[in-house]
């Protein structure tokens, strides 16, 4: 993702602001600091309208909750695919500069959501993620990362 | 805007239906089989020292190949492929007469010799590999005139009779049936619309594709009451109005079904010859007609809240029901369209409901790059 030259590192009220003019159906608050932000997205026609959530601080990158219907696995005690904690949505491969907080969540992250809801219901209905992504060896924890600009070098884990 | 998101969701159905009956169909190498065999039938019959090449053979394909809506037997069946062997004589001439010049010839040759069998109103020539060709012995139809032929029936042989038809007409008539009409073409604003322009068979064909692979399933384990091809085809040709997506036409063509099926039983004339009554059958086995009138009422109740429904994973349960594994595969391949897309960063999403699509416009974000993770 190209980064043009001059752009900054977003607070949480900017991109409240974009998200007002981009997606104004979208529900937006700020709320101590933090953007939180629900509406409704459909991946494809046949979809089911999903309700999500993000949340951003502008300090660590943006989380992503789905509502509405809730997400289940294929079968009874299986797990969803690229989620973290079976409870927020897997998005991108940190430390890629696939995000990073110049960019606009509603222009990233949305289609993002929109993408990933698209892959979880081919899931259900074929068997197979067939979105490509990355599952990490679970074994090393995930370290957090701290928000950074595009050229900010974060750590590995 | 509801109108909007009927259109593209019918848009999208559409697009699952098409690659399906991509599946459905015979493959390109089984058509060039058939061709090839039905090819050198016709060159052995046309042969100038054949003893029948006095009466000017003429051969030609009838039925689904002809009309372009071949679907794949399920399981071990085997496909057919019917071919018309018309021959030059007069109708005085009897039936059997005729039928026996066209097996003599076919037996006099060495290869087809082990491979013919006599039907009642055609010479069957079985090939390995789950194939076989229907000879269809014929006369022209003096009487009737143009494409109009004879053909012999032969339930056993004090009962020989000639039997009026008319593929060719029928063929013709069928494509008459097959032109769409674009009857919401200006009121459809239809944010998935493809670039190019995706379909390349008729709706009318697709439909009727659907309607045999649903019936060879639905009918599996009582093949005896199978209602036949020509039956299915005539139906949906008479009541397809012209419907763009064949969610739509098949929609149209079940409900008209149960609606002509309240009454008396049904009876179903050769469109191009009114002699021709096609749904014999069921006058022979009014079983098979309750059975027949019973599957398309439940087929119309489940197609109806089908097309009417939302969520990707039980549409395509419900249609794997229906038509069986090759959904899972078209499915699949329309994942794979929408990947490609994706890689080349050409995917999109609506600004205003967070849709998919392969569109620009004013009104969308391009999706970009990303690697879904996990924990």
């Amino acid at each position: 993702m190209a980064i043009e030259p001059g752009k900054h590192i977003l607070s949480a009220s900017e991109q409240y602001a974009r998200m007002r003019i981009l997606l104004p159906d979208f529900r937006a608050v700020m709320r101590k600091h933090t953007l939180i932000a629900e509406g409704d997205v459909r991946p494809t026609p046949l979809s089911a309208v999903y309700q999500v959530r993000l949340a951003y601080r502008g300090c660590t990158p943006p989380k992503v909750w789905v509502l509405s219907p809730t997400l289940v696995p294929r079968e009874e005690g299986g797990k969803i695919p690229h989620m973290y904690d079976q409870e927020r949505l897997c998005l991108y491969l940190p430390s890629t500069g696939q995000w990073s907080g110049e960019m606009v969540l509603a222009k990233v992250t949305v289609p993002w959501i929109a993408l990933w809801l698209y892959h979880y219901e081919v899931w259900h209905a074929v068997g197979e993620w067939l979105g490509g992504g990355v599952e990490p060896d679970p074994k090393p924890p995930f370290t957090r990362e701290k928000q950074g600009g595009h050229h900010d070098r974060r750590r590995r884990k | 805007m509801p109108n909007i998101v009927t259109a593209s969701a019918n848009k999208q159905f559409d697009d699952i239906l098409e690659r399906l009956c991509i599946k459905l169909q015979i493959t390109p190498t089984q058509f060039t089989t058939a061709r090839d065999n039905y090819e050198a039938v016709g060159g052995w019959l046309g042969q100038d020292d054949s003893p029948i090449a006095i009466y000017s053979p003429h051969i030609y394909p009838q039925g689904s190949l002809r009309l372009g809506t071949t679907v794949k037997p399920l399981g071990q069946e085997e496909f057919d492929l019917d071919a018309v062997c018309q021959l030059d004589i007069a109708e005085s001439v009897d039936p059997g007469t005729v039928f026996e010049m066209i097996w003599d010839r076919m037996y006099a040759n060495k290869r087809y010799r082990d491979m013919i069998v006599r039907k009642r109103r055609c010479i069957r020539i079985d090939y390995a590999r789950n194939f076989h060709l229907d000879v269809v012995p014929a006369i022209p139809h003096c009487e009737r005139g143009g494409t109009c032929i004879l053909v012999p029936d032969l339930p056993d042989p004090e009962l020989e009779d000639w039997k009026p038809s008319n593929p060719l007409g029928y063929a013709e008539w069928f494509e008459k049936q097959v032109v769409t009409i674009n009857k919401f073409a200006e009121a459809r604003i239809d944010p998935l619309k493809d670039p190019e322009p995706l379909h390349r068979k008729p709706t009318l064909k697709r439909s009727v594709q659907l309607f045999k692979r649903w019936r060879d399933i639905r009918f599996k384990a009582t093949p005896r009451l199978l209602p036949p091809s020509i039956i299915l085809t005539t139906l949906a040709g008479h009541l397809y109005e012209g419907e763009r997506w064949s969610t739509d036409a098949l929609a149209t063509i079940l409900t008209k079904i149960v609606k002509a099926t309240r009454g008396r039983r049904l009876q179903l004339y050769n469109p191009v010859n009114d002699q021709e009554l096609i749904s014999e059958r069921w006058e022979d086995e009014p079983d098979s007609y309750d059975a027949f009138r019973d599957a398309v009422r439940e087929f119309q109740e489940r197609w109806l809240d089908l097309i009417h429904s939302t969520g990707v994973p039980a549409i395509t349960k419900e249609l794997q029901e229906l038509f069986g594994e090759p959904v899972v595969r078209a499915f699949r391949e329309a994942v794979e369209q929408v990947e490609q897309a994706r890689a080349a960063g050409r995917l999109y999403v609506t600004k205003g409901t967070r849709t998919l699509t392969e569109v620009a416009g004013p009104a969308t974000f391009t999706v970009p790059r990303n690697t879904f993770y996990g924990d």
